[in-house]
């Protein structure tokens, strides 16, 4: 058991190895296809095995029906020419003394009546004498009449009629030079003369061509099937080829066949299978035998044979077609379902998804299309959501800004007028609300880069007021970039940082220059100071969000400042920072060139969508 | 999928393929082979000795799908109509011919001209030069032999002296020549004299008389069946005469006249046999296109009085549908 298990497994492994996975079109396909091929064949060799059953039995029926017509007929005409024999003894013979009258008239009347069968009635003596015959003829010279094996037969069997074999009449003299082919009826009788008995043989000559035509008949058909006749010792008495045979150039099973019963054999003769139908004739015990080659069949089905394999051919073909059209009909469906599912795995979230097909197959794309659909809006929501997120956190960076810078300027301005120095405040008041103006901008988060210089300007305006002119500020932006987009309050941050590490501590010659320019698609805005500078380690930390702590202030810084703008306009842009130690800090602002527009700061505003 | 449209096709391929050739073999079963036109020439074809021969081709013909056509036709005068008739029938539409060969002597090449036309059986006798064609016959030689042997079995130990008159039918045909050399071969040594040998000649019992006029012979022999059928009208009219008959011939009178003692000893080739393997070996070369050049042998009977109802002897003497 266990061992049949093994194989078992080791088959299915083979299998598993080399079996394929095909799309699902192919596997119904290939499957009603093999299906249908062995299913037309075996219904193909049912209806051909059906077909030559029935044929065979067919052509045992007919050939069986043809013998026994043939046999009929044959009998027939043996049976007239006993009663010929019969009306000629018991009619004529037994009652005329020959003595006193002939036979002759009764003879010739006779034969008169039935020539078309007969080549003559004879009667002779005991000693081959001729008593009488018809028609009326010349005998023939020194012929042994007592040696004739038909009279041999009448006087050894005496009681009997006896048929002979075909054989030429040796009797009479014919002058045309014809010679007839007979079968002889020969039997005793007893004549009458002067009222003394004496034997004789009475012989009725018949025709042999009767006898042949008769066959003939059945014989009429092209087939390679014959019927042939025998005698009971097997001597063939009529044989469609009977000259071949005589030649030497046809043979015939004959000896073996006489040995047969009535009935139906199967034989091999010379190497070919023959089926043979023997009946035995009446009267003679003749055999007539029906021989019909098992070949014959064959030529036959020949034809039939080709009909079945063209009728399988072609409901095969149909069949192969008609799988083919189903087979798509029900895949194509899955296909294209297939295909949507695919380009969904390729990235494309907003797939054409396939509804259609077999019920089954539109209810999986209905359903698969209302799953990309709810996974879609899933993935939308979160998208808004970290989009929220996001500008939750861009407003916090913003908030950070506002209340810091509005500390120190206030705190300036209360400076300021607790100095009596009113039209600094005033002005620094000025300049405060111009910066306000600009840092609210209605709300919006991206603004022009003139804004974000007046901003700047105003900004710087008010520190100068604050520091007391202890830093020079100039500003250098060139004017193509003053209409390109910028996020807001991203110069300011950075010129405080100039202010607080770079210029603070230096008495009068701090300088602070705010330049701009466009490179290609991208705007630099640099903002430096010529102040304490920086290690290269520590300008490395600047921008790391673990290096949050400030020095001074609030906090708030070049991170700050760089996390907005990456936010804004993607991880490539930013700052870039370069010190050098005791000789300045440069910070560099990296922008896109984005002309501003209404349009362009309200795409950018919906932050959806990062450069 | 483009390889699996590439297999569905095939197969689609194969199917129509398949069902194609199904379809024809259908239309084709059944449908006998070309039969053939044969056309058999031999010298006065509506002749009695022709009859055995007649009912070999028609069994030849019928074995082997050949529409058979025996030329109606006369004594021929001369090689030159023959070749005519066999020129007529290729132009008829006959593939093949068999043809009896009235003259050996082939020496304008007429015969061998018309015969290239197709395909072509001698029969009785060949042509010179032999061994080109194929020719269905009995061995000639043999048959003289054997008419010599009949004369010596009955005159055993009485030849010397004998004088014999020979009919020795168209020495033309080699068939001719090879009897009469047969015969005479077998008579040597033996005492019997030939006072006259006698081609075929057209004033056949009056010519057979002045020859017998001339040098009286106690034998006549005959070397074809014509020439015994003449050599039995002569001794017919010459009622008391003493003179006996050996000869070769298959007719109905020849026999009759056998039987009557007339003749003493027939040869009697197969000539049932001889028209069927003819016919067999045409529809061979006409199957085939051709087959080498071959003698095929024919038997022969030698029969006489007692045994010319002997039931082997029936079934090759007499034509059984009368």
């Amino acid at each position: 058991m266990g061992r049949i298990r093994e194989e078992w497994e080791k088959i299915i492994t083979y299998i598993n190895r080399y079996r394929k996975t095909y799309s699902i079109q192919v596997t119904i396909s290939i499957s009603f296809t093999v299906l249908s091929v062995c299913s037309m064949c075996f219904l193909g060799i049912m209806l051909y095995e059906q077909f030559v059953s029935r044929m065979e039995r067919t052509a045992v029926e007919s050939t069986g029906q043809l013998l026994g017509q043939t046999a009929i007929n044959l009998e027939d005409y043996l049976r007239n020419m006993r009663r010929i024999s019969d009306a000629m003894y018991y009619s004529v013979i037994k009652d005329k003394d020959l003595s006193v009258e002939g036979l002759d008239e009764e003879m010739n009347l006779l034969y008169e009546a039935n020539k078309d069968n007969l080549i003559s009635i004879a009667c002779y003596t005991n000693d081959g004498e001729l008593v009488a015959a018809a028609p009326v003829a010349t005998e023939k010279q020194d012929v042994d009449i007592v040696g004739q094996q038909w009279f041999i037969d009448a006087v050894e069997q005496m009681e009997n009629l006896h048929f002979s074999t075909p054989h030429v009449q040796n009797l009479f003299d014919d002058t045309s030079y014809r010679y007839y082919w007979v079968v002889s009826l020969s039997r005793a009788v007893e004549l009458t003369e002067s009222g003394n008995s004496a034997l004789g043989v009475l012989l009725v000559d018949m025709n042999y061509s009767s006898i042949e035509q008769l066959l003939a008949k059945a014989n009429t058909d092209n087939s390679r099937e014959y019927v042939y006749l025998m005698d009971s010792e097997g001597e063939i008495i009529y044989h469609p080829k009977q000259k071949l045979i005589y030649t030497g150039l046809y043979e015939e099973n004959n000896l073996e066949q006489v040995t047969h019963e009535d009935g139906s054999y199967e034989e091999e003769f010379q190497g070919e299978k023959r089926l043979i139908t023997v009946k035995t004739i009446s009267y003679t015990g003749w055999k007539l035998v029906s021989v019909v080659p098992m070949s014959s069949f064959d030529m036959g089905l020949e034809e039939m044979r080709y009909f079945v394999i063209m009728l399988v051919t072609v409901s095969l073909l149909a069949v192969m077609i008609l799988n083919q059209l189903v087979s798509a009909r029900i895949a194509k469906p899955l296909q294209k379902l297939n295909d949507s599912v695919k380009e969904w795995e390729e990235g494309n979230l907003n797939p054409a998804i396939y509804v259609g097909g077999s019920m089954e197959v539109e209810h999986l794309g209905r359903t698969l299309r209302s799953t990309v659909e709810q996974i879609r809006q899933l993935m939308q929501d979160i998208v808004v959501e970290q989009e929220e997120k996001r500008k939750s956190e861009l407003d916090a960076l913003q908030s950070q800004i506002n209340p810091h810078f509005l500390y120190n300027t206030l705190d300036s301005i209360v400076w300021m007028i607790e100095g009596g120095r009113c039209d600094d405040a005033v002005f620094m008041i000025t300049q405060l609300a111009s910066l306000f103006r600009i840092s609210l901008s209605r709300g919006k988060t991206v603004i022009s880069v003139e804004d974000e210089i007046r901003h700047a300007r105003n900004y710087m305006n008010i520190q100068k007021i604050r520091y007391k002119n202890l830093f020079r500020v100039t500003f250098d932006v060139d004017s193509e970039i003053l209409s390109c987009c910028t996020v807001k309050l991203v110069v300011q941050p950075l010129l405080e940082n100039a202010i607080y590490y770079g210029v603070e501590c230096m008495d009068g010659d701090g300088e602070i220059s705010v330049s701009g320019h466009r490179s290609g698609e991208d705007v630099y805005i640099e903002v430096r100071d010529n102040g304490l500078g920086m290690p290269e380690e520590e300008v490395a930390q600047l921008l790391k969000e673990n290096n949050r702590a400030p020095r001074h202030g609030s906090g708030v810084g070049l991170l700050n400042v760089h996390n907005r703008i990456k936010l804004r306009f993607g991880p490539q842009y930013g700052l870039e920072i370069e010190s050098v130690p005791d000789e300045g800090t440069t910070v560099r602002i990296h922008l896109p060139y984005i002309p501003f527009t209404p349009e362009t700061q309200e795409w950018l505003e919906s932050g959806k969508k990062q450069i | 999928m483009k390889k699996n449209s590439i297999y569905f096709g095939i197969l689609v391929a194969v199917m129509l393929g398949v069902t194609a050739f199904a379809t024809y073999g259908m239309l084709n079963t059944g449908r006998e082979g070309e039969e053939y036109q044969v056309s058999v020439i031999v010298s006065n074809s509506s002749s009695d000795r022709w009859i055995a021969f007649r009912e070999g081709l028609k069994q030849g013909a019928a074995d082997n799908h050949i529409q058979l056509n025996i030329v109606s036709t006369v004594e021929f005068t001369g090689l030159s109509e023959e070749c005519q008739i066999i020129r007529r029938e290729f132009e008829n539409g006959a593939k093949g011919v068999i043809v009896e060969p009235c003259s050996s002597q082939d020496e304008e090449g007429l015969l061998s001209g018309e015969v290239s036309e197709g395909a072509v059986i001698f029969v009785g006798t060949d042509v010179m030069p032999e061994g080109l064609h194929t020719v269905v016959m009995p061995d000639h030689y043999e048959v003289g032999s054997a008419i010599a042997g009949e004369l010596l079995k009955d005159y055993e130990g009485r030849t010397e002296g004998l004088t014999v008159g020979i009919l020795c039918g168209n020495q033309e045909q080699l068939s001719m020549q090879k009897r009469l050399s047969g015969f005479l071969d077998a008579l040597e040594g033996t005492g019997i004299e030939v006072v006259w040998t006698a081609a075929e000649e057209g004033d056949g019992v009056r010519k057979l008389k002045s020859f017998q006029e001339e040098q009286p012979a106690e034998v006549l022999i005959t070397l074809e069946n014509d020439e015994t059928e003449l050599a039995v009208d002569y001794l017919l009219t010459e009622e008391n005469s003493s003179c006996v008959l050996y000869g070769e011939g298959c007719s109905e009178k020849a026999v009759y006249y056998l039987d009557k003692g007339l003749i003493q000893g027939l040869i009697v080739p197969n000539e049932f046999h001889m028209g069927y393997l003819s016919m067999e070996e045409i529809a061979k070369q006409l199957l085939y296109g051709t087959s080498p050049a071959q003698n095929r042998e024919i038997e022969f009977l030698t029969i006489n009085k007692e045994n010319l109802y002997d039931v082997e002897s029936q079934k090759i003497l007499f034509p059984i549908v009368q």
